[in-house]
């Protein structure tokens, strides 16, 4: 199928105080049409930086990669150009949608922006239009809502309109930023809903960023997993869920809290993510590693494809270490 | 929205209220006594005690104090000592040149504030940031009435196409507009400067910028407007500089206004006239404080229902 995002060998780094931190540090990210892709990955992983890049909305210059968005490099787009493909082609919603939204603003103003920047609408054509994506997202009393400011709204109704927002110039690519960390469970599942249900009508990609295994399998065709800057798997949620094969990745899932199975404690990863700046020899993840052998602290292990689909970044899984093991 | 200006005029009345006690008392307790100055060095003391009860200062102080509000009730600030004339008719004269002198500061603050600040926010550490901000702290390190005499020096003295003084014309105007003006613009530069960069990094205006807005809606829509409140705190703060400001500006640019006045008044022990001008001062600031909260509601809808 056709690629709406190809991100390739993408690389941000920040300096500040003379220190280099590698945020995203070469990855690559497939997202196909129509597809909901997952990026997944502990607090300070590079998520929101690898999204935010793709939105150009963080200042400076990449250091190395191509972002291609419907196969051009907007890398390279001047700026004005980039500015007709945001909010328009490419929209994206943030993580915090009780500060996301202008206070002094109306909800009809802030949806309508979009539609008159991007297509030219008039005032009024650009309420009825607000109306239907506020209907569209399951607002309740749209009419009202849209005279209304944000603080008149709860977290829930701020994520959604923040949704309508997005939606208004009908993207191709949807990137949501842990759309709902900040919600409550029940609001988080109706969100989540909304969303997956916007991307089959609207036939809109979505790029999830996350940090919830949970919401990776109910929304994700795909998934990438993040770790300190760099994927360290990825492949179909259906084979991630029934085996996966980074250590990082297993421990992810087995801390999901689950229902049904007896569980005295919640399993967590020991050892916590190395600092940015920390430059390490290695596998980053081998210091919290319950498999880790000697190469992984020596050299990094390349990103392979071990099975048909299923690439991941870990020696566990080289041919040459499992022959030295003697697993076959 | 009428309830809450009602609400607040009538607060008015017992700040006023304190005004005058503070004022009349204050004044009073200034070394100095207008019946001696009016009668002379050599006037013995008979003749000076005469000349108070002509003044209408016999009596307790609390007795001169009623009858002082009981006056003031009745729209009477009493007579100048100086002059013998209504001291509110003497302040009325005096009212258009200070109204005009800081109405014209005001509008240099925000002119020279507003623009500098906002460019300086544009691109912070640029040169054109730079030079606002030196500009700035310049502005806020030199004394009023410095400024002042600098002025006259150029534009009166060397280019002479300025007068030194006066208030006739409006371009009697133009210099102690400046001279009032210019500390305050540069408060008001840095505060609009530091408050646009504080916004620019809120969650809202990465929305913004997110929804592929031009970059001028993006600055003047989301950023400033949400700026202004702290802009329009400070220019209501500022007005209250301005007003004081007026005292050393008409001095040094001889223009005959209430500031002047005010200070004629206190050298000569001139009670009814210090009293009747601080109070038209004071309300004054009370009526720019309730504008500047009036404006708060028409700018923020979240402070609208309070
Ligand atoms: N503007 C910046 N300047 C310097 N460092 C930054 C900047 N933005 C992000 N970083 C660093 O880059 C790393 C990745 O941050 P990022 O926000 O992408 O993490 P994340 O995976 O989104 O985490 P979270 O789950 O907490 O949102 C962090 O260590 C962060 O400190
Ligand atoms: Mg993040």
């Amino acid at each position: 199928m056709e690629k709406i995002l190809e991100i390739k060998n993408l690389k941000k780094y920040f300096y500040s105080e003379g220190k280099v931190i590698p945020a995203v540090d070469g990855i690559d990210i497939d997202v196909k049409k129509g597809d909901i892709v997952g990026i997944v990955g502990e607090s300070g992983s590079g998520k929101s930086v690898t999204s935010l890049t793709t939105m150009r909305l963080i200042p400076g210059d990449v250091e190395d990669g191509t972002i291609l968005f419907d196969n051009k490099n907007i890398l390279e787009l001047p700026e004005k150009q980039m500015r007709t493909i945001r909010g328009n082609d490419m929209a994206m919603i943030f993580q915090e949608p009780m500060t996301s939204l202008n206070p002094l603003l109306t909800i009809e103003d802030q949806i309508g922006e979009v539609s008159r920047t991007h297509m030219g609408f008039s005032k009024k054509q650009a309420k009825d239009h607000s109306l239907k994506l506020l209907k569209l997202v399951g607002i309740p009393r749209p009419e009202q809502v849209l005279e209304e400011y944000p603080h008149m709204l709860s977290g829930g109704m701020r994520q959604r309109v923040m949704i309508s927002i997005a939606m208004a110039g009908n993207p191709k690519l949807l990137i949501a930023d842990e759309p709902t960390t900040a919600l409550d469970v029940t609001i988080q599942a109706q969100i989540l809903e909304q969303l997956k249900n916007l991307s089959i009508e609207y036939d809109t990609s979505i790029l999830l960023i996350t940090h919830d295994m949970g919401v990776v399998a109910e929304m994700c065709d795909y998934v990438y997993v993040m770790y300190s800057g760099k994927i360290v798997e990825h492949t179909s949620s259906i084979n991630l869920f029934s085996s996966p094969k980074h250590p990082y990745t297993q421990g992810l899932l087995k801390s999901i809290p689950s229902l049904d199975a007896e569980q005295d404690r919640l399993y967590s990863i020991q050892g916590k993510a190395p600092n940015p700046d920390e430059v390490l020899e290695g596998c980053p993840f081998a210091p919290r590693c319950e498999m880790a052998m000697e190469i992984c602290s020596k050299t990094s292990p390349p990103l392979e494809e071990i099975e048909p689909g299923h690439f991941t970044k870990c020696w566990l899984y080289s041919e040459e270490e499992k022959q030295k093991r003697g697993v076959r | 929205m009428l309830n809450f200006i009602i609400k607040r005029l009538l607060y008015l009345i017992p700040t006023l209220l304190g005004v005058t006690i503070v004022c009349f008392f204050i004044i009073r307790a200034i070394p100095g006594d207008p019946a001696q100055v009016i009668a002379g060095a050599e006037a013995t003391a008979e003749q000076v005690e005469q000349v108070r009860a002509q003044l209408g200062l016999e009596g307790t102080l609390f007795q001169q104090y009623i009858d002082y509000l009981w006056g003031l009730l009745q729209g009477d600030m009493g007579n100048s000592l100086k002059s013998g004339q209504p001291v509110l008719s003497e302040i009325l004269s005096k009212l258009p040149t200070t109204l005009f002198l800081t109405g014209a500061s005001i509008i240099v603050m925000i002119v020279i504030g507003l623009i500098a600040g906002v460019v300086s926010a544009m691109k912070p550490n640029s040169h054109s940031d730079n030079f606002f901000m030196m500009f700035a702290l310049f502005g806020i390190s030199m004394p009023v009435f410095w400024v002042g005499i600098v002025l006259i020096l150029i534009f009166s003295y060397f280019l002479q196409v300025l007068p030194t003084g006066g208030d006739s014309e409006f371009k009697n105007f133009i210099l102690p507009a400046i001279t009032l003006g210019l500390a305050s613009s540069a408060i008001l530069a840095r505060l609009t400067r530091s408050s646009m960069l504080e916004i620019v990094n809120q969650d809202f205006v990465r929305t913004a910028r997110a929804k592929g807005l031009k970059s001028n809606k993006i600055i003047f829509k989301h950023t400033f407007r949400n700026a202004l409140i702290t802009i329009i705190t400070v220019i209501g703060l500022e007005f209250g500089n301005l007003l004081g400001g007026t005292v050393i500006t008409e001095t040094v640019f001889s223009m005959n206004g209430l500031g002047r006045y005010i200070i004629q008044a206190i050298q000569f022990r001139d009670y009814p006239a210090v009293q009747g001008s601080i109070l038209f001062v004071a309300v004054a600031f009370v009526l720019i404080n309730l504008l500047v909260d009036l404006t708060y509601g028409s700018i923020d809808p979240r402070l609208r229902e309070k």
